[in-house]
């Protein structure tokens, strides 16, 4: 937190164009990666980035140089995937799995048997629905406590463990499925 | 478990720091984009700031530094002031009002009487810089009374005019004056000055040009007669309290100076009353709680096709309010703080469905888990609280004039508790009850709106209530919150009406 003239000076040293769009241009990809892992589609990623870095860019008052950029960053990074969730995705946690029948469409070139490439690891993402994606991300990838997930998604604890259950129990479906594929190829 | 861990730390390691391919996204598309967003706010402000400067009707709620000493004040500041959330606005826009609202604690401006220079000979009279002189004035005051005469003013209702001997001119008698030394016998005397009229009188005194502002404090008397309309005296100016008067030294256009003088009365409010004031509440709830729950994992029976279920009984409460009446005896301090006594009455209680979820998870066969989700209404809570309480409170009363007042009060209060608790059990139709009692503490604050007529006078407020361990004292658990607010009506008798 700024807390004197010279923090607020170097804050907005940092804000000038040239300073920012080398900002920009290091964290991008980064914040692109978090805003796949949450969201479908490439064109709503595309969104959360400059969403993420206007904020950045308007609240760079309250960066504590003291500390790495990068964390403060992605924290932006997921903030905004959130709120473009609750905005523009029909936000509900799926109770039945039977509309979700459909969507379990096979992901192909999987290098050799029992591992995965990230984009495999992505588009087993995608399969999910949007509360049981992004609890799990919240919780197994980004490394948010239940009690941080509820905050964040307005949720009760409860749910938010009983989502993850169910990401978790559809994650190991959709596994299962692809290793039996790949063993009926091979 | 291990299968969980498994699972998260494939994903985890994988995609903790994905980094894929973002060529495609430019910073100029981001620079274009913070230039708009930058210049739609600047343009709301601008917008805002000059619309709210010229032609608004701007509301101003916040903290501010009343007259004579510190205090919180609600002020409504009409068109005239920005609206900024800085505290040096604030403070600048309450001085700018001064002149123009009707502070707190402070009676509206009598502008009385119009004297003549010489009358002023002998008063304490303190020069202001001109530059503050457009909405500064300058009050002092006495504490302690020293009573040396009685001053009457009268003001005719209409125009007097006679002859003077002086200058053979027609004259305007524009006060009178009878000065009564302690002891001695009254002596009276007139006073004159050059005829104006009334209409003439008010719009040149509005465009005169004030060299100064002068401030004399002056004592109230101890007793005076009673009033009729032409006497501007209050009838009821306490014992020893300071009366303020305002002179404003001006010149009219023949030059002749004159002096405007602007008294201020003190407000006059007893000292004491006894209330009774009855009000509802409503106590926030949460819209549902998980009472039991069983979200064990562990009970999956593969060979029933049943990977996991659990069970869970939720409330569901529909109903909450409360009803309080109090009756208190509250006696007035000194600057308007009070002191008070008093007890109350509280019922209050909900009622709330129990809804009885069994979910689980069942393979269709091909793999695939499908979830199922099963919900029983099975019964209904009924809540029902009563407490008696005994109160201490303190307070600040913002006062207006002798008729209207925002008397504020904070304190705390002891409660006995007793609740019941019923059961309906729709299966069986069995109704079955739990009564219990405990002893809670709460904290209360309240704010009323009050007018009075002689001794008896008339609130309406509002109230909010922490309790401190209500909700588990009655079993409500936690979706009954500790917090309600209300709103209140009361009557209230005055003992007496001589003291502030």
């Amino acid at each position: 937190m700024f807390t004197n003239k010279h923090s607020r000076e170097k804050a907005i040293e940092q804000k000038r164009p040239e300073n920012f769009e080398r900002l920009y241009n290091t964290h991008k990809s980064m914040v692109y990666g978090i805003a796949l892992r949450y969201l479908r589609c490439k064109d709503d990623a595309n969104d959360v980035v400059q969403e993420t870095f206007i904020s950045a860019y308007t609240n760079y008052e309250q960066y504590d140089e003291s500390k790495p950029i990068g964390p403060w960053i992605k924290r932006i990074a997921i903030n905004a995937a959130l709120m473009y969730i609750r905005k523009n995705y029909r936000f509900k946690l799926i109770e039945n799995e039977r509309e979700l029948d459909s969507a379990h469409a096979p992901v192909d070139d999987e290098k050799e048997e029992g591992t995965f490439t990230q984009q495999d690891l992505i588009a087993i993402l995608h399969e999910l629905p949007n509360g049981y994606r992004t609890v799990f991300n919240l919780y197994a990838i980004d490394g948010l406590t239940h009690q941080e997930i509820a905050d964040y998604m307005e949720i009760t604890e409860s749910t938010s463990r009983s989502q993850l259950l169910k990401a978790r129990k559809m994650i190991k479906g959709i596994l299962e499925q692809k290793m039996s594929v790949r063993y009926a190829r091979a | 478990m291990q299968e969980h861990d498994e699972i998260d730390g494939m994903f985890k390691s994988g995609l903790e720091n994905f980094k894929p391919d973002a060529s495609h996204l430019s910073y100029g598309a981001l620079a274009t984009a913070i230039a708009a967003k930058t210049a739609v706010t600047t343009a709301t402000t601008v917008a805002k700031t000059g619309f709210f400067a010229k032609w608004g009707i701007t509301m101003y709620f916040g903290l501010a530094t009343v007259v004579t000493g510190t205090g919180v004040a609600i002020v409504y500041a009409p068109d005239h002031v920005a609206v900024e959330t800085n505290n040096k606005v604030i403070l600048a826009a309450s001085a700018e009002l001064k002149d123009e609202l009707q502070l707190l604690g402070e009676s509206p401006l009598i502008d009385s009487t119009i004297l003549s220079e010489g009358e002023l000979a002998g008063t304490s009279v303190e020069e202001l810089p001109a530059s503050t002189q457009s909405f500064n004035e300058v009050k002092s005051s006495f504490n302690t009374p020293v009573l040396s005469r009685q001053k009457e003013t009268f003001v005719p209702k209409q125009e007097m005019i006679q002859y003077g001997n002086s200058t053979g001119k027609p004259e305007l008698i524009a006060q009178q004056e009878s000065f009564s030394p302690i002891g001695l016998s009254k002596e009276s005397k007139q006073r004159k000055a050059t005829p104006i009229r009334s209409a003439v009188l008010t719009e040149s005194m509005t465009e005169l040009p004030l060299k100064n502002k002068k401030s004399v404090p002056m004592l109230t008397v101890q007793s005076l007669p009673n009033s009729t309309d032409s006497l501007l005296a209050s009838t009821e100016i306490p014992v020893g309290k300071v009366e303020e008067t305002i002179v404003e030294p001006a010149i009219d256009s023949s030059g002749n100076t004159l002096s405007r003088v602007k008294t201020r009365p003190p407000v006059v409010w007893p000292q004491s009353k006894f209330s009774l004031k009855a009000g509802l509440g409503y106590v926030p709830l949460k819209t549902e709680l998980i009472e039991n729950e069983n979200d064990g994992i562990t009970d999956s029976i593969p060979a029933l096709a049943y990977y996991y279920f659990g069970d869970k009984v939720i409330l569901r409460p529909t109903v909450n309010n409360e009803f309080t009446t109090t009756f208190s005896f509250q006696k007035r301090l000194k600057n308007n703080m009070q002191l008070g006594v008093g007890a109350t009455y509280l019922q209050g209680g909900w009622d709330a469905f129990v809804d009885y979820s069994q979910e689980y998870w069942i393979d269709n066969g091909v793999g695939i888990l499908i979830y199922q989700n099963d919900t029983t209404r099975i019964g209904e809570y009924n809540f029902d609280y009563r407490s008696f309480s005994l109160n201490l409170f303190t307070g600040y009363d913002f006062v207006f004039n002798e008729q209207w007042m925002i008397s504020t009060s904070f304190g705390f209060g002891l409660n006995q508790l007793f609740m019941t608790k019923d059961y309906l059990s729709y299966s069986s139709n069995d109704i079955s009850r739990i009564n219990r009692s405990d002893f809670v503490v709460h904290g209360f604050g309240a704010a009323d709106l009050t007018y009075r007529v002689n001794n008896l006078g008339f609130s309406v407020g509002a109230s909010i209530n922490g309790r401190t361990n209500l909700a588990k004292a009655i079993d409500g658990q936690e979706f009954h919150n500790s917090v309600s607010f209300g709103l209140n009506a009361g009557i209230h008798y005055f003992l007496t009406n001589k003291i502030r």
